[in-house]
């Protein structure tokens, strides 16, 4: 006989808080949707992962658990891929991501000063958001397979290639608030 | 079936081994030692380590001696100058980043990095930078904590927990020189088999918060034991250091455990030496339980049985072992009850309602589970009632054998089953009925359980099937109809599985009432309606509603020894010799680890104490004595010898499967 | 990003380029375009009038080897496949992440049809009825294009069940990266599309027979794939009379960096790197080169005069022309670099990128790669001392051929051959602190 128990039996996969969902019916829908997509349903998880980013813009660890009890895998296990790819954000970030290629071939066309130009314009350092939660900037250090076009960037899924500070400038207006 | 034999030269070394066997695996059976970090032969080797790197000739670019399979004429070498480097580098570029706190770390001492790095590493560090920070304790659990610094992603945790407990429970996390063990965000690491990762951890990454900064492991005195804390009977080291116990880690047998022990075994019994206990004799006075000498104990409970018995005869006595109890305790109980009280009113509790038939015997062993090709599993919850069951059931699962689950509700073994039948409330007998008349040729009568189920491929598969194994809860067998349909059934494997830690041998040993006679059953003596009046506890806790007088054999401070008028306090299992029986009828030794704590006394002394007050004193000094007669007196017990007894593997630190030279 | 028709010194009839010829052509992408240029004919051909046996003999005597940076044959790679029942699977490979390296998502943003049948003609040859497309997480627009592809070739017959009444079933999905260098890798590439860390596998088993769900799989870059609907189309023997056997074929050579006209060039295997270099408009405003890194940032460094006395500007870009040169074609992305570049900071970014994508597995990556980076950020930043410099070259040459996949030695490569070459720039920061040529804004 044991008296003391360490802790109750764990709750089986995707026993998550489910009183409150994070994602909308459609989304959740769209997820489940994935589960005939592959041979096995845990390959469906970067899609999903991407339908909750979509949707909330990031992936809140309640959405990755919502996810892993969609699909009916570990929520450990999605968290785990959340955080090794470079594309799922766990921390809130700006409705416009704007994404610097600065790997080498971009660097040699000035990337660097690229970078600098959209800091002055949107007023924050690289890594950070502007105060109005619009415009993330971000420094790749992937190359953006865009070197024909150097330097390149991308806002979001959308490239613009062979960039000059005057284009960035231009591009800053169009992505700030109430202009997209 | 002869194995196809591989030979090759490990360092010289002639060898000749099974085809597909692991370079690290051949250079075990040349002799030859190959530091390894991330191999652990019951897990899926992942080469992410590389210290185990080695030159096959004539190859200069060196080969993971844990993911390369041996060839025909390969010629190894592990110690010639491209291997040292090899060995060397990786070793210090595991190093760089690690904490080399030592002196501070519980692993220290038994630790396969230090031991590596102290057989085969430099002793140099050409790292100048400042060393990476990441968490130093941060708590997975309530059992368990994680120093990040020390962990060298060796994956040996996380592949654990999915390959094994199949719950991927635990995770890494991030990627590159930031990757770290964790669970998801406001999650814990809530496994009951977590505790095992700390064994598989060969740093100081994964801790247990029960036994952190408790002892330094060459102070500890190991022991070889049992776990009494399920019908398992998992192989245990008990490690006590000044006559306390402070940790619980596992004792690889492959008959039994594979290796593997739950959080309950592994925590829980640590837990249940110090808390609660009863440590002295105590006696009724007025409302309140008061210290006295066994003497006085003893000579009060002889006197108020003998008053009973003077007065309303012997069958006004009655006795309640726990199936916890250990094989020596029981069966002196035994004979207290039937040859010095004289009655038999006697029983186990609790057990399952029906005595054993002797057709209803497990058969077979648990590790047939590696080999069936079908298991039917019915009404069992293994994860619930033998945790490390349900490891070899999923284990049984992965390799492709055909696991059918019926059950009224999911278990963790759902997810496993090639088919998982749910019948509604007490479907099971139902369909164990239907299923023995189908495999017995008869007509398959109708099901009538709430969800249609059509048995007919399970029929045909346990038709097929060559080997097969049947698991069944055993409270299923109180309606004769199903034991006699399981007993139709059981010319396979298997049979009904007992979960009370000794739950089988209490049935061995014949804890009932005489005849087999209801009236007289447990239950009834608790509650009065069997007229006892005075009643005598072993262990356990069962609910007594009635009793003039109440003597409680005692480990801890339960329900029922609160109630007592005399209470005896006695062992709990890790500080018992003697024996349990496990399910499937394996007879294993217990071992004291602790010492007793206070007045307390083992169990079988205990009860053999009590007769001799009732002036029939019981002829054994060791419970080894008492084995004896078991063995003389229980045909079951006859044969069974002490390499069966002791099981395969001598007590040891707490790193599983690590050999390191001098 | 036009491409290049050419006659080249290796070929005596001229080139006509036809892996790049619609990339930057509005509408090429849609399935009618691509049918009114023959597409799907070699497909047709596969199913129709060739056994799976005789279309992989094709690719053999086609000459086309793998163009993500082995080289290897890809017809021999296909009778690997174990002809087993079971399900079996083709993977392409169009993860392109290696720096330099940008011809995948100009073909299959421009034309994705062309992969989609090269997926569809290798899926046939080893039996394969569900298949995948690996794509980079990046790249949406070519993600978008190959899905439509597929849709609309399934809406023409080309996908589905008993193709051409052959009794050909065949399903293509679009699977999405999400953003890790090391999915290149193929067995990280099985273990991402499995839904499992992108971790490379040990090998063996090769993928060929353990792969994808543990079974038989072939996996192909992109860009190789593009070029067997072409060798079915027109024959093996036209495709192995491009370029220069062993070296067949075209490629497309992404070239980047100091050059006026970095772009995708397709050429006949075989040409040098000045020819490259001429069609990319000569060296940015006519600086002299200082060194050539021939295939992607995973290939060594080659320096402007090569080890056997030659200008590099002659270096024949083929797999095995620039193997001999001790460096690699990879995935033909030719990064030029100017005299006026310093390759202590050069190399320490490619450092940073390395380390940033070893996925972590293995204790000599993981730990090398940040090691170094550490090293070499002083280095190029406030300046290091020589014990760096030794420190830092002995670390890469600890890392290649015992770290668990090729990333290691990717790594070192750029490390050891700088240190080897350009010395004098690491040396310079050292002494001064400061960047020699003030080269790049790094």
């Amino acid at each position: 006989m044991i008296p003391n128990p360490p802790t109750p039996f764990p709750t089986r996969e995707g026993g998550g808080n489910t009183e409150a969902y994070v994602l909308s019916d459609t989304t959740r829908a769209a997820i489940v949707a994935l589960k005939g997509k592959y041979p096995k349903v845990q390959s469906a998880i970067l899609d999903a992962l991407r339908l909750a980013q979509d949707e909330i813009g990031y992936v809140p660890a309640e959405a990755s658990a919502e996810v892993a009890a969609l699909l009916g895998v570990s929520p450990h296990h999605v968290h785990s891929l959340a955080t090794f790819y470079t594309m799922f954000f766990t921390q809130p970030v700006g409705t416009a991501i704007v994404e610097v290629c600065d790997n080498l071939s971009c660097a040699l066309w000035g990337s660097r000063r690229i970078i600098a130009r959209l800091e002055e314009a949107l007023g924050i350092a690289v890594g950070e958001t502007t105060p109005d939660g619009s415009i993330t900037l971000l420094r790749t250090i992937e190359c953006l397979a865009a070197c024909g076009g150097a330097p390149a960037l991308r806002v979001n899924t959308t490239y613009y290639e062979k960039m000059t500070e005057e284009k960035v400038v231009a591009l800053v207006k169009e992505l700030r608030p109430g202009k997209r | 079936m002869a194995e196809e034999l591989v030979e090759l030269t490990i360092d010289g070394v002639p060898v000749a081994v099974p085809k597909g066997t692991l370079i690290v695996e051949a250079a075990k059976r040349a002799g030859v030692d190959i530091p390894v970090f991330c191999y652990h032969p019951k897990l899926t080797p992942v080469g992410a380590c590389r210290i185990c790197l080695v030159q096959i000739e004539p190859t200069p670019r060196l080969q993971a001696a844990c993911t390369t399979p041996v060839a025909p004429g390969m010629v190894i070498h592990t110690q010639n100058e491209l291997a040292r480097a090899g060995r060397e580098s990786v070793l210090e570029f595991m190093l760089a980043n690690h904490p080399l706190d030592c002196p501070i770390c519980d692993k220290g001492g038994e630790c396969p990095l230090q031991n590596i790095t102290f057989a085969w590493g430099l002793g140099t560090s050409r790292f100048r930078e400042e060393k990476r920070h990441l968490a130093k304790r941060y708590p997975l659990s309530e059992r368990i904590v994680l120093d990040r610094e020390r962990c060298i992603m060796c994956l040996r945790c996380t592949r654990f927990q999915e390959e094994i407990a199949g719950d991927s429970s635990l995770v890494v996390l991030e990627r590159a020189d930031h990757s770290e063990i964790g669970v998801a965000e406001g999650r814990e690491f809530d496994s009951i088999f977590s505790g095992n990762t700390i064994e598989l951890c060969p740093v100081g990454a994964l801790t247990s918060r029960q036994y952190r900064f408790q002892a330094r492991p060459w102070d500890l005195d190991l022991t070889a034991s049992v776990c009494g804390g399920c019908a398992m009977g998992c192989n245990v080291t008990l490690s006590v250091r000044d006559s306390e116990l402070l940790r619980v880690s596992s004792r690889d047998n492959p008959d039994v455990d594979n290796g593997w022990l739950c959080d309950y075994g592994r925590f829980g019994q640590v837990g249940a030496t110090r808390e609660n206990r009863v440590t002295t004799p105590m006696m009724r006075r007025g409302n309140a339980l008061v210290p006295v000498t066994w003497a006085e104990a003893l000579t009060e409970a002889a006197t108020r049985l003998t008053a009973i018995r003077t007065a309303y005869g012997a069958d006004a006595i009655g006795g309640i072992a726990s199936p916890t109890m250990p094989n020596e305790a029981l069966f002196l109980f035994n004979r207290l009850m039937r040859d010095v009280v004289g009655t038999g009113n006697l029983d186990h509790y609790p057990r399952p309602p029906a005595p054993a038939r002797d057709d209803l015997g497990f058969r077979g062993a648990i590790a047939d589970l590696d080999t069936v090709e079908m298991i039917l599993v019915v009404g069992v919850d293994a994860i619930a009632e033998v945790p490390v069951l349900h490891l070899r059931l999923r284990k049984a699962a992965e390799r492709g054998a055909n696991l059918v689950l019926v059950h009224a509700n999911p278990t963790g073994l759902t997810q496993e089953a090639t088919t998982w039948i749910q019948p509604a409330m007490r479907g099971e007998a139902t369909i164990l009925r239907a299923l023995a008349a189908a495999v017995q040729g008869g007509k398959r009568p109708a099901i009538e359980t709430v969800i249609p189920v059509d048995l007919a491929p399970v029929v045909a598969q346990w038709k097929a099937a060559e080997k097969r194994m049947l698991l069944v809860d055993p409270a299923l067998l109180a309606d004769p109809s199903v034991a006699d349909a399981v007993a139709a059934l059981l010319p396979a494997a298997g049979g009904p599985v007992v979960s009370t830690a000794n739950g089988r041998g209490a049935i061995d040993l014949g804890i009932f009432p005489a005849g087999g006679a209801d009236a007289t059953a447990a239950p009834y003596m608790l509650d009065g309606s069997a007229g006892v009046r005075g009643l005598i506890v072993l262990g356990g806790d069962p609910p007594v509603d009635h009793a003039e007088t109440l003597i409680v054999f005692a480990h801890h401070l339960t329900a029922a020894a609160r109630q007592a008028d005399i209470v005896l306090p006695i062992a709990v299992a890790t500080e018992e010799a003697g024996t349990l029986t496990n399910f499937a009828g394996r007879v294993q030794r217990l071992r004291r680890g602790p010492a007793l704590p206070g007045s307390v006394e083992p169990a079988w002394y205990a009860v053999k104490e009590l007769a001799g007050a009732l002036g029939q004193p019981i002829p054994v000094t060791a419970p080894e004595q008492v084995w004896e007669a078991i063995q003389q007196n229980v045909p079951a017990y006859a044969d069974v010898t002490d390499a069966e007894l002791d099981g395969v593997t001598p007590p040891r630190m707490q790193t599983i499967e690590q050999e390191v030279a001098d | 990003m036009a491409s290049v028709i050419e006659e080249t010194a290796t070929t005596t009839a001229p080139f006509e380029p036809f892996l790049t010829a619609s990339v930057g052509r509005e509408g090429a992408w849609e399935i009618e375009d691509y049918l009114s240029r023959g597409g799907y004919t070699g497909w047709r051909r596969a199913v129709s009038e060739l056994t799976p046996a005789e279309v992989t003999d094709w690719v053999k005597r086609s000459g086309l080897r793998g163009r993500g940076g082995a080289g290897f044959s890809t017809g021999t790679k296909w009778g690997f496949v174990p002809n087993i029942p079971g399900p079996k699977y083709v993977c392409c490979n169009a993860d392109e992440s290696e720096p330099g390296t940008f011809n995948n998502r100009a073909i299959m943003e421009w034309d994705p049809h062309i992969v989609v049948e090269g997926v569809m003609i290798a899926s046939y040859a080893i039996g394969a009825t569900h298949s995948f497309i690996y794509c980079r997480g990046e790249f949406g627009l070519a993600a978008e294009r190959l899905i439509q592809a597929i849709r609309d070739a399934e809406k023409a017959g080309f996908l589905g069940t008993d193709i051409f009444g052959k009794g050909v079933d065949l399903q293509i999905e679009v699977f999405r990266g999400a953003g890790a260098y090391i999915c290149g890798e193929e067995t990280a590439l099985l273990e991402s599309l499995e839904g499992k860390r992108p971790m490379p596998r040990s090998r063996p088993p090769f993928p060929a027979v353990v792969g994808l769900y543990g079974r038989p799989t072939v996996i192909n870059n992109a860009e190789t794939l593009a070029n067997v609907p072409f060798i079915l189309k027109n024959g093996p023997e036209w495709y192995a009379a491009i370029g220069a056997a062993p070296n067949c074929g075209p490629k497309i050579y992404s070239l980047s960096g100091s050059v006026n006209r970095p772009g995708n060039y397709e050429l006949p295997l075989g040409i040098t790197l000045r020819e490259l270099v001429e069609h990319g408009g000569g060296m940015r405003e006519g600086r002299k080169l200082k060194a050539v890194i021939p295939g992607g940032s995973s290939a060594a460094i080659l320096p402007a005069t090569l080890s056997d006395g030659r200008d590099a500007m002659d270096l024949v870009l083929d797999f095995d022309a620039c193997r001999a040169a001790g460096s690699m074609l990879g995935s033909g992305a030719v990064i030029v670099l100017d005299e006026t570049v310093c390759m202590a900071c050069a190399v320490t970014r490619f450092i940073e990128f390395y380390q940033h994508e070893s996925c972590g597995k293995c204790t000599p990556c993981r730990e090398g790669t940040i090691w170094m980076l550490k090293i070499l950020e002083r280095v190029t930043g406030t300046g290091g001392t020589d014990d760096d410099l030794f420190l830092v070259n002995d670390l890469a040459s600890h890392i290649p051929g015992r770290s668990l996949c090729l990333l290691g030695d990717s790594a070192a490569a750029p490390v050891m051959s700088a240190m080897e070459h350009f010395r004098t720039d690491f040396d310079t920061h050292n002494a001064t602190g400061h960047c020699p040529s003030g080269c790049i804004p790094f």
